[in-house]
């Protein structure tokens, strides 16, 4: 986000085209491994989805109400979509590509400060502002790259198996808002990653406060007097009410979610340019 | 007049704790000059040099390369200098090759002659992936990566770490080569002899402080010639150490044990009444080397920072 700017200033100068693919081929094999995974839980979800079942799972609910409540499962499905988004969006749609952003942090940017191979790229004449704006930028293409696929796949399964039965608009959205968020999220880790040295602190902050956000998202989930905690987790900011129930075109949480992805890429490229690198 | 330092460090203060890193370093190196950096593990050899190539930032003092800011124009300063890391770390997935390739890419490099040319003098056979190379392998890959693109500028932290003798000599003929076309290096070592073989000037770094920066040359000069005596017995050598022409040499880098009725000395005066006296005292064997540059540099580790 914030290096498109120079890359328009500057014709394509702020990042390195033979980094890029060098990340390309890095990022390659858990990008296709998360998007199996997903590829897999969408079209297994969209192929279980028929309303004698739904009302099935809504017994679970009343049975299990907490449990049920806390991975976001609650409602009865009305339509095809909303049948995704409680039983997709609520917790594979979040878990699984945290796991791909934290491996591909790891690739691009706090694997290379912590083995040392970030020399390589500083003793050539980039600039550390190139280096992290491409870096910022394949993250962002990556993420996009899996939902976008995530997506397709998607539609087309409900497509082939339930035709006409997606509204594909509100769909999209939702994948976007998703995307947003998880960028927002990559920014989280990316932030961290930018301040610290080893791979210890690394995983415990970096993947430790996302999954802090996320036990808390459980959590408030599960009861009116939890409720209140939605307001310390990124998670809530998932704008599902709007999309699904309001037909929001854009709504405020993504401007909220764009925002502080914009500063913690900000802050993180700030910081890794001004930093001592031990390398 | 003429001469131009490429290099310049002005009182550079690194404080890590614990009288860890480096402090008030000055030094310059010129133009076309190759300096040597010598100094034991853990001395700050490599913190001078990341500090150097802008990996890090003095927290006083300035730190210059071509008349640029190490740390704030790291990018233009890379143009024209080529690196060789103290801890090599590859891309272990990456075939020797492959990786020189990219690098060529990163450095903007259209003509890769070089590069095979050094590969070739080298021997490296850079086919293999990075993970199954030995020490000496990568070690030749790092050096191919530093020279490739012909910079004007070489710092390499222990440039030979892992190369077999007959490399180690391919090395030397490198420098003396890189030297002659005007190329600035600076090396870091604690092998004594690739600094004597290669270096102009040579500074000596201990406990993070410059302790003495020599000329080679003028060093080669200060060396001192060393007796070894054997005579009957130990009182015999206590006897003779006594004498005022006779001074006992010691330093805490010699290795091997000499037998109790040995001496290892020095000697003043002239050297026919020297030799009457080792005559004199029942002389059995007598043996005269000169000293090491290694040696002559222990008593600057010993003494150096003692005399300031």
């Amino acid at each position: 986000m914030i290096c498109v700017s120079y890359v328009e200033k500057d014709g394509g100068k702020m990042i390195s085209v033979p980094l890029w693919k060098r990340n390309v081929k890095v990022c390659r094999m858990p990008l296709l491994v998360i998007f199996a995974v997903l590829s897999m839980y969408v079209t297994v979800i969209i192929y279980m989805y028929n309303p004698e079942l739904s009302e099935m799972l809504s017994g679970y609910q009343q049975a299990l109400p907490e449990m049920m409540a806390a991975v976001g499962m609650t409602g009865v499905a009305a339509n095809l979509l909303e049948w995704m988004q409680i039983y997709l969006y609520g917790f594979i749609m979040l878990l699984f590509p945290l796991i791909f952003i934290l491996i591909m942090v790891q690739k691009l940017l706090m694997g290379p400060i912590e083995g040392g191979t970030l020399a390589n790229l500083l003793a050539t004449p980039n600039s550390r502002k190139k280096i992290i704006c491409t870096q910022i930028l394949s993250m962002i293409f990556f993420t996009a790259l899996l939902f976008g696929m995530v997506t397709i796949v998607g539609i087309v399964s409900c497509e082939i198996m339930f035709p006409g039965e997606l509204a594909v608009g509100r769909y999209l959205m939702l994948n976007v808002s998703t995307w947003l968020l998880q960028t927002a999220v990559t920014g989280i880790v990316f932030f961290v990653a930018c301040c610290v040295s080893d791979s210890k602190s690394y995983y415990l902050m970096g993947a430790g406060l996302p999954v802090v956000f996320f036990l808390i998202q459980m959590v408030s989930n599960m009861g009116e007097k939890l409720e209140k905690l939605k307001y310390v987790t990124i998670y809530s900011l998932l704008p599902v009410e709007e999309i699904i129930k309001e037909n929001a075109v854009f709504p405020l949480q993504n401007g909220v979610l764009f925002l502080i992805a914009t500063a913690l890429f900000l802050l993180g490229a700030w910081q890794f340019q001004r930093r001592d690198l031990s390398l | 007049m003429g001469k131009k330092s490429v290099m310049e460090l002005e009182h550079v203060t690194k404080d890590y704790g614990n009288g860890k890193g480096v402090f008030d370093l000055s030094v310059t190196v010129e133009r076309g000059e190759a300096f040597g950096y010598l100094g034991p593990n853990g001395a700050g050899k490599t913190t001078t040099i990341r500090q150097l190539m802008g990996f890090i930032r003095p927290e006083k003092g300035n730190c210059r390369i071509m008349g640029m800011d190490c740390f704030k124009q790291a990018q233009e300063i890379q143009k024209k200098t080529g690196y060789l890391a103290g801890e090599l770390a590859f891309p272990e997935d990456m075939t020797g090759l492959e990786f020189l390739k990219f690098m060529a890419e990163l450095k903007g490099m259209k003509d890769q002659r070089k590069m095979r040319d050094l590969m070739e003098r080298f021997e490296l056979n850079p086919q293999g992936k990075m993970k199954k190379m030995s020490k000496g392998m990568k070690q030749k890959v790092g050096i191919v990566n530093a020279f490739m693109h012909e910079p004007e500028v070489v710092i390499l932290d222990e440039p030979t770490s892992g190369l077999d003798p007959l490399m180690q000599n391919v090395f030397v003929e490198l420098i003396l080569e890189e030297k002659k076309k005007g190329t600035t290096i600076l090396m870091s070592s604690h092998i004594f002899e690739e600094v004597e073989k290669t270096c102009d000037r040579t500074a000596i770094i201990r406990s993070g402080r410059i302790v003495a920066v020599e000329d080679m040359k003028f060093l080669a000069g200060k060396r001192k010639k060393i007796y070894r005596v054997t005579l009957e017995n130990q009182e015999a050598v206590k006897k003779l150490l006594t004498e005022p022409e006779i001074h006992i040499w010691k330093h805490s880098g010699s290795k091997e044990e000499i037998f109790s009725n040995q001496a290892e000395l020095t000697v003043s005066g002239d050297l026919p009444g020297i030799l009457k006296k080792f005559a004199d005292y029942g002389v059995q064997d007598l043996e005269v080397r000169t000293q090491s540059l290694e040696e002559l540099f222990l008593q600057y580790y010993e003494t150096g920072v003692r005399g300031k």
